[in-house]
């Protein structure tokens, strides 16, 4: 990461520094050297919303003014992107919670506790972190509140991904040829285009 | 502030352990979604399984692009090719997260009959596996 943030500042983990840079209308984006960033502690790519990866200013043929006109309009509507996260998160936790009504003990569990912890870091972490509340950075010169914002936040996001993606397995029955769970209680399979017999 | 902590170092700092914990889900998510469309034919799960591929291909793009991005190709593709690159990014988390969620959702409709694959414009053939 340290080499990568020597010639390009401002892509962090999970890429919001990418919508860090079209945030509040700006036309005009940071132009900033790597000194400043030296300066700013090494986390400055979190510090400074408008940080845009542009090399110092000595690099000839790039411009260093980004028109808003070359941003896709989806990506402008940074301010719209947190709530859409949190109906998101919400929407995932109340239909895994659905799902789980037709699936095992074990597999609903893992299903919901991938659904919350997913819930948590797509409604709570990232809109939190959006709003600059919390800072997450695991940048060399990071104190120990960055550090463990990042922990939390990887932790949530990824093993969320990893229990839903088990939960979902478990529900799929991917691993019934290694292990056959008791014969369950499940009514059988039933074809909605087929009438009931 | 030194950091001495080889756990610390290995699974937040460089993230190796909890990254390949990411994957792995979501990989077991795409599996188990192309499982369900196949056994019920769902198209939920055919959704859930385009979420995962673009969740997965964001991943990739934000894990390869330090390496890929050098000064030179910056200088190459512009602000313009900049600002794509960051943008495929968030669309494809963005598009991902929906699909994902949208396809539990819609699996759970096809399971309970609530709904016909796309409307009812195709029909897709029941593969009738032995056994539950």
């Amino acid at each position: 990461m340290q080499k990568f943030l020597d010639g390009w500042v401002g892509w962090g983990r999970g890429a919001r520094d990418g919508q860090k840079m079209m945030c509040k209308g700006s036309d005009t984006l940071h132009k900033s050297s790597l000194t400043e960033v030296g300066a700013e502690g090494g986390a400055g790519h979190y510090a400074n919303p408008y940080h845009f990866p542009v090399a110092g200013r000595g690099v000839r043929g790039f411009g260093k003014t980004v028109h808003a006109m070359m941003i896709p309009p989806v990506i402008g509507m940074v301010s719209v992107r947190p709530v859409f996260w949190i109906l998101m998160a919400i929407c995932l936790v109340l239909f895994a919670w659905r799902l789980c009504r037709s699936s095992g003990p074990w597999t609903a569990r893992l299903l919901m506790a991938g659904a919350v912890l997913l819930g948590l870091g797509y409604g709570v972490l990232l809109p939190l972190a959006e709003a600059g509340v919390i800072r997450p950075s695991s940048a060399p010169g990071a104190t120990d509140s960055q550090l463990a914002w990042q922990a939390v936040r990887t932790l949530v996001m990824n093993v969320g991904w990893l229990l839903l993606g088990a939960g979902l397995a478990c529900h799929a029955r991917c691993f019934s040829a290694v292990c056959q769970s008791t014969p369950n209680a499940l009514p059988p399979r039933h074809d909605p285009r087929e009438p009931a017999a | 502030m030194t950091h001495e902590n080889l756990l610390l170092e290995i699974a937040i700092r460089n993230g190796l352990l909890l990254d390949a914990a990411g994957f792995v889900g979501l990989g077991l998510a795409g599996l188990a979604a192309v499982r369900l469309s196949t056994r019920h034919g769902s198209w939920g799960g055919t959704m859930i399984a385009l979420g995962v591929i673009g969740l997965l291909a964001a991943r990739m793009q934000v894990f390869l692009t330090p390496h890929v991005l050098t000064r030179e190709l910056v200088q190459v593709i512009g602000p313009a090719g900049l600002a794509l690159s960051f943008g495929t990014t968030q669309i494809l988390l963005c598009f991902g997260l929906t699909l994902v969620v949208w396809g539990i959702w819609g699996h759970h409709r096809w399971m309970n009959g609530e709904t016909k694959a796309f409307g009812g414009a195709i029909r897709i053939p029941r593969r009738r596996a032995s056994g539950r």
